[in-house]
């Protein structure tokens, strides 16, 4: 009896240990949260909430552990977006993707941060000098090219443009530059008359740009060299009487909010530059996350990290005109929650 | 300069001030708020986060400390985010441009920041306007002038010594935070010992009873404004060492950053008070506040949301205050009458 027993014991405690294992072996162990970040300026536009979008989309698949946040100031505040960074790094992110809203001021936060083995990586505005991993979204003068060649296109060499935007910023120097380029590739005789600062401010935007042209009645053309300024510019041509008819001061935006393409739908704008802000921020996780898990092959710049291309990605724009089926894309608006 | 010899317990006591309900409550908010974050976010009490937490809002500390001083004489002065970035460029211009030592640029960029708070001191007292006004007028010169000099790029590539007064460390602490420290130890002795700080309560209290009491108002007013932009200055010099850079942009919301902390510390946005001690709560809480959001990963709009009530609140609460000191006033007043005509009427007073 005591035999038997002793053999049940064993028996159950076999068949328990085993099953415990079993259970142990077939159930996975829960996969650590990783965090990944997207520092942006102006938090809360239309087009950072379609990169967040592209960004937590691109999270989502590979799993439940993936966490993405959305930092920075509503104001074009880059120190703001510097403190931003810095936080990220302390609540021990696995990857940040950050916009410079200054090129300079993020450099050691940025620098900072690859310190901390933090992967970093510069999209839509890039901080050449920090020790970003890479910079991913249009080239800036490509961009202002294109707008360039499509404004020269238009009036040939009749056209008189005038330029709204904010001057200093790297990004928006290259925009201005490759638009010079364009309109004179197309319309070599074409001429940039007035160039004003709209300081990021949609009010602001309005009275420069009635004041430039009250001031060169010349300019039949608006280029405005970044997110903010189209309203302002298409009301300071109503302001001036030029909004239709013959003297009609074509404008040129650049950005894809939804007052944008609605302004392209009424003709009010004529045309605007838009980038693939959702692709922007895929690609901007995918290589944070493939920096963040090293593989069999280390990343040439940074071999702590996991490999990521060495050169910049350019993700393209284009010039978009009334008609033109992404102006329906661009109307919805992201999903970020 | 006349300040008696003070015992390490007092020198306690002048920085913390006397604590008020609106001082202890600050502290018990923050304290709960540190111990659920810590529940949940074991990060939040990591020395990086509390240093990334203490750098993150030391410039806008440096200034509220000069906010203090104006707010005590019943002023304001809006200027402050311009005289920020001001600093930074001149500095950077006086370093790279000009090829001058880091030292005497330091100093000549803090006169020019002196210079611009004697102008506001002076501005608002002859001209009688209200100092809102005037500094909101020198905040838009000075932005057009931060545009001006700089075409709008950012100025970068200091020599190293300059950028480690933003990012080096003192005793281990951040050179930054090491100056707020200093600054915040010699001026609230000064404030609570020293009679020319003494007479800025005074002047917030009631400028036409100080006026008659000989206080020199133009000079005190010269010398507060001066001493706002001078510590605005020097935020703005540790900031362009931090980041690396001198922009127009930067010192952006300072001034109601700096505003919103001096009220949420206890002063009367109306004058006649306000301690360091309480200024220090106020930044403290907003810092907290501001790290607490990020770290809970809640949308940061909800942080300005909160912000903005909690001047309300302050504001609020510094009326209530005020209405209440109004009230006592006159019912002492009214004793008074009271026991001057018992005397006479031998008593009975109709």
């Amino acid at each position: 009896m005591k035999k038997l027993t002793s053999l049940l014991l064993v028996t159950t405690l076999i068949l328990l240990f085993t099953g415990y294992a079993a259970i142990g072996n077939a159930a996975p162990k829960p996969k650590a949260k990783e965090l990944y970040g997207m520092v942006v300026f102006l938090k809360g536009s239309e087009f950072f909430n379609w990169c967040y979008a592209g960004f937590r989309d691109a999270a989502a698949t590979v799993g439940p552990n993936i966490v993405t946040e959305l930092q920075g100031p509503a104001e074009w505040d880059a120190a703001g977006e510097a403190r931003a960074v810095e936080q990220l790094v302390a609540k021990k992110a696995k990857g940040i993707a950050v916009t410079a809203g200054n090129a300079d001021t993020l450099v050691a936060s940025i620098n900072t941060a690859i310190k901390m083995k933090v992967p970093t990586l510069c999209f839509d505005s890039d901080s050449p000098k920090s020790k970003r991993l890479l910079f991913i979204g249009p080239d800036n003068f490509n961009a202002g090219f294109a707008a360039g060649k499509a404004i020269g296109e238009k009036l040939g060499n009749k056209a008189r443009v005038g330029i709204t935007g904010i001057p200093g910023l790297d990004a928006i120097k290259g925009r201005v530059k490759g638009f010079e380029a364009g309109l004179a590739s197309v319309a070599p005789e074409a001429k940039v008359v007035a160039t004003v600062n709209d300081e990021g401010d949609l009010n602001k935007a309005e009275s420069v740009n009635t004041a430039m042209l009250q001031a060169h009645p010349e300019i039949n053309a608006i280029f405005c060299a970044h997110g903010v300024p189209a309203t302002g510019a298409v009301k300071a041509t109503v302001n001036v009487g030029r909004n239709s008819g013959d003297s009609k001061v074509l404008v040129c935006g650049y950005a894809n909010d939804v007052s944008v393409m609605e302004m392209i739908e009424r003709g009010e704008l004529a045309c605007s530059v838009v980038q693939d802000p959702y692709l922007t921020g895929v690609v901007s996780f995918w290589n944070l996350y493939a920096a963040a898990h090293p593989g069999q092959f280390k990343n040439m710049n940074y071999p702590e990290f996991g490999d990521t291309p060495s050169a910049n990605i350019d993700t393209g724009v284009k010039v978009i005109f009334k008609g033109d089926p992404l102006v329906k894309v661009f109307k919805s608006s992201p999903k970020i929650r | 300069m006349k300040i008696k010899k003070i015992s390490k317990k007092q020198l306690i006591k002048s920085i913390t001030g006397k604590l008020n309900v609106q001082h202890l409550a600050l502290i018990g908010f923050m304290i709960a708020i540190i111990a659920i974050m810590q529940i949940i976010f074991p990060l939040f009490l990591t020395p990086y986060n509390i240093e990334i937490l203490a750098m993150n809002f030391v410039f806008d500390a440096i200034v509220a400390l000069g906010m203090t001083f104006v707010i005590i004489t019943g002023g304001i002065d809006l200027s402050v985010t311009s005289v920020f970035a001001f600093a930074g460029i001149i500095a950077a211009k006086l370093m790279l441009n000009a090829g001058l030592p880091i030292i005497p640029s330091i100093l000549l960029t803090l006169v020019l920041c002196i210079v611009i708070g004697v102008i506001n001191g002076m501005l608002s007292d002859i001209l009688k306007v209200h100092p809102m006004i005037i500094t909101m007028g020198v905040m838009f010169t000075l932005k057009g002038i931060n545009l001006a000099i700089t075409d709008g790029s950012a100025i970068s590539g200091f020599d190293e010594t300059f950028t480690m007064l933003g990012q080096g460390k003192i005793l281990g602490l951040n050179i930054p935070m090491f100056c707020f420290l200093i600054l915040v130890i010699i001026f609230s002795i000064l404030l609570n010992n020293h009679k020319f700080f003494r007479q800025i309560y005074f002047i917030g209290g009631s400028e036409k009873a100080a006026r008659l009491s000989g206080v020199n108002i133009r000079f005190v007013k010269i010398v507060i404004y001066a001493l706002c932009a001078f510590f605005a200055g020097i935020a703005g010099i540790l900031g362009a060492a931090k980041y690396g850079a001198a922009h127009w942009g930067q010192g952006n919301m300072t001034d109601m950053k700096a505003i919103t902390a001096v009220a949420i510390g206890g002063a009367s946005l109306y004058g006649g008070t306000g301690t360091i001690g309480g200024t220090v709560l106020g930044i403290t809480f907003l810092a907290i506040i501001n790290n607490a959001f990020v770290m809970s990963g809640i949308d940061t709009f909800w942080y300005d949301i909160v912000n903005g009530g909690m001047l309300l609140i302050a504001v609020l609460f510094s009326i209530f205050v005020n209405e209440q000191n109004e009230k006592r006033l006159v019912k002492k007043r009214y004793e008074i009458i009271l026991k001057k005509n018992n005397k006479i009427s031998g008593g009975e007073f109709l």
